[in-house]
């Protein structure tokens, strides 16, 4: 069975590029912003990357920053997978809210394939597919991906999360009752919900290893089988997706130095998290939510959280929670960024109809 | 790399405008969930009974997933109403693929894709790879487009409700089967594949075809 490596990532989000991003990340800054008029007579906190052309040209810039910091040429070797909960829905609500005319709107551009088919429109990829399993879209797609590449069917896959911001998301989670009106605090007493934002992020997972590859080692996927949208209370689903990944990637749970948890700041989400990492992980392993950093980006969380994964694990260096200082004394979230070993490091995403992923990420050894 | 894979059991509905009977009160007893079904739920309750499968792994699939609650939340949005926060829950893709897990207490690996014209195929590429692991695995695709509006695009003359599924079962033997591209009057794109696949079934037995990863 080949192994699995990560050997460059992309990020656009609501604090910048891939850099930018990592320096919010780690410095304790948001990105996010109040906004007072989106929802009639509320105050809601999101993410909206600022002084974009496009959510095209993001894509583009993502996609060129990976081929720059890759040895590849061209993509005509790779697979492209996409992950994402809405992806073209922003264009079709330009269109329809305009005018209310169905015949404006290009349903090319409106399902969720929108994304891949333009970006295999540009740079011609071997093949293309997309997931759309809500909040877990682009972790599915890093699982998929893991597997084709152990197998041998593929040396080459990027796998892309992307999520647009658009009204069918900031209304629909505002009809939940569960936006917040300023930055998320997930695992806080005090929570008042989260903040839905758009982002960007990508991964090139490759059969070979370069001197700085990440190992991606353990990949676990479950179904609560419990609510089409609640969480299960007992967590049943969520320790089954930790499980399972843990032991794809053959380590236990003290080997695993850092949790960037799913963190959404709702009650739900975080007690079920809470539940399932307290009953797998001491609370030696550190944890945190880069959520109350860059919101929640939905298809994309998957994607991005991996590569703050990845990103801890080549700086050995844990990336802190913005407002935990009166967190539930649960676990061991992180504070400010502190230099430690870090072996492995684990990224949840949890979504409607209780779909779990859990991706593990190790440093690479000798062998 | 290829796998080839034998089909077990199918299934097969579609209607122009809406399908009949897809015998939701036998199969979702209780009223409570039979309510919140979207009718892409519903076709895909109907087909997985109809391949007597419950519990395992399942790959579905839709082009344009939850449509019709889709343009609900957008007529809201735009008249300035309140949205329906049972009908955002169930705008999601892989809405109808959770239903039929709550209904049967699947806790198995569940993943939708939505490839526009490809879905189907890809649907059953990734079947394929899941009988990497698992004895044998459902594959179910589905498009429910009978929203407001639809008249807009559906200039082909589409079947506004379709659905077909298959159980897969990794094969020893070799594949004597393709499965044809031809582009059937009624059938939306994404599920060409699986239905070129479906008649073949119906015109041979034992069918073994080979898909690549």
């Amino acid at each position: 069975m080949n192994k699995v490596y990560v050997n460059a990532t992309s990020i656009k989000s609501v604090c910048g590029n891939t850099e930018e991003t990592f320096e919010a990340i780690f410095h304790k800054r948001s990105g996010l912003a109040i906004f007072e008029r989106i929802v009639p007579n509320k105050r809601i906190c999101i993410g909206k990357i600022k002084n974009k052309t496009s959510f095209d040209a993001l894509l583009y810039e993502s996609v060129n920053e990976i081929l720059v910091k890759s040895n590849l040429r061209d993509f005509s070797n790779t697979l492209l997978l996409v992950g994402s909960s809405v992806g073209g829905m922003a264009s079709t609500e330009e269109a329809l809210f305009k005018d209310v005319k169905y015949e404006n709107i290009d349903i090319q551009k409106h399902p969720i394939n929108a994304i891949a088919s333009a970006l295999n429109q540009k740079y011609n990829f071997f093949a293309n597919r997309s997931f759309s399993t809500a909040c877990t879209s682009s972790a599915n797609a890093l699982k998929v991906a893991k597997e084709l590449i152990e197998c041998g069917a593929y040396k080459n896959i990027l796998v892309v999360g992307a999520d647009e911001i658009c009204a069918t998301t900031i209304f629909g989670f505002n009809s939940l009752g569960i936006l917040s009106d300023e930055i998320c605090t997930p695992f806080k007493h005090e929570r008042k919900g989260m903040n839905v934002a758009e982002g960007i992020g990508s991964l090139l997972l490759q059969n070979k290893r370069y001197p700085d590859s990440i190992e991606f080692t353990g990949a676990g996927t479950s179904s609560d089988a419990y609510h089409i949208a609640n969480p299960d209370p007992n967590a049943n689903g969520a320790i089954s997706a930790i499980t399972k990944a843990l032991n794809d990637a053959s380590v236990n749970a003290r080997q695993v130095n850092y949790i960037n948890a799913h963190g959404t700041g709702t009650q739900a989400n975080d007690a079920a998290e809470t539940i399932a990492i307290q009953s797998i992980f001491s609370n030696e392993t550190f944890v945190s939510s880069s959520k109350p950093n860059i919101g929640h980006t939905l298809g994309a969380a998957g994607a991005i959280e991996a590569i703050i994964c990845v990103e801890a694990l080549k700086r050995q260096l844990l990336p802190p929670q913005i407002n935990c200082e009166r967190q539930d004394k649960t676990f061991n979230i992180v504070q400010d960024a502190a230099s430690a070993k870090i072996e492995y490091a684990l990224s949840n995403s949890f979504a409607f109809g209780g779909n779990n992923v859990s991706l593990v990420f190790g440093v690479c050894h000798e062998n | 790399m290829k796998i080839n894979v034998e089909i077990t059991k199918m299934a097969l509905v579609h209607n122009p405008i809406k399908i009949e009977n897809l015998n939701e009160k036998k199969l979702v007893q209780k009223m409570v969930l039979r309510r919140r079904l979207s009718r892409s739920s519903k076709i895909l309750i109907n087909l997985a009974h109809e391949c007597e499968f419950e519990t395992g792994v399942m790959i579905y699939g839709s082009a344009y997933g939850e449509i019709t609650d889709t343009v609900s939340i957008l007529q809201a949005i735009k008249s300035g109403e309140a949205v329906s926060p049972s009908t955002f829950q169930n705008s999601v893709y892989n809405t109808a693929a959770s239903y039929h897990s709550i209904l049967h207490g699947n806790k198995y690996e569940i993943l939708t894709l939505s490839c526009g014209d490809e879905t189907s195929y890809n649907v059953a590429q990734q079947g394929a790879l899941a009988l990497l692991k698992e004895d044998s695995v459902f594959v179910c695709c589905v498009e429910a487009l009978n929203f407001q509006g639809v008249d807009n695009f559906n200039k082909c003359g589409v079947e506004l409700e379709y659905g077909v599924a298959f159980v897969l079962k990794k094969s020893d033997k070799t594949a004597t089967d393709k499965v044809g591209d031809a582009i059937q009057n009624g059938v939306p794109a994404s599920l060409t594949w699986m239905k070129n696949l479906y008649d073949l079934c119906e015109i041979r037995k034992n069918v073994v075809v080979e898909i690549e990863l």
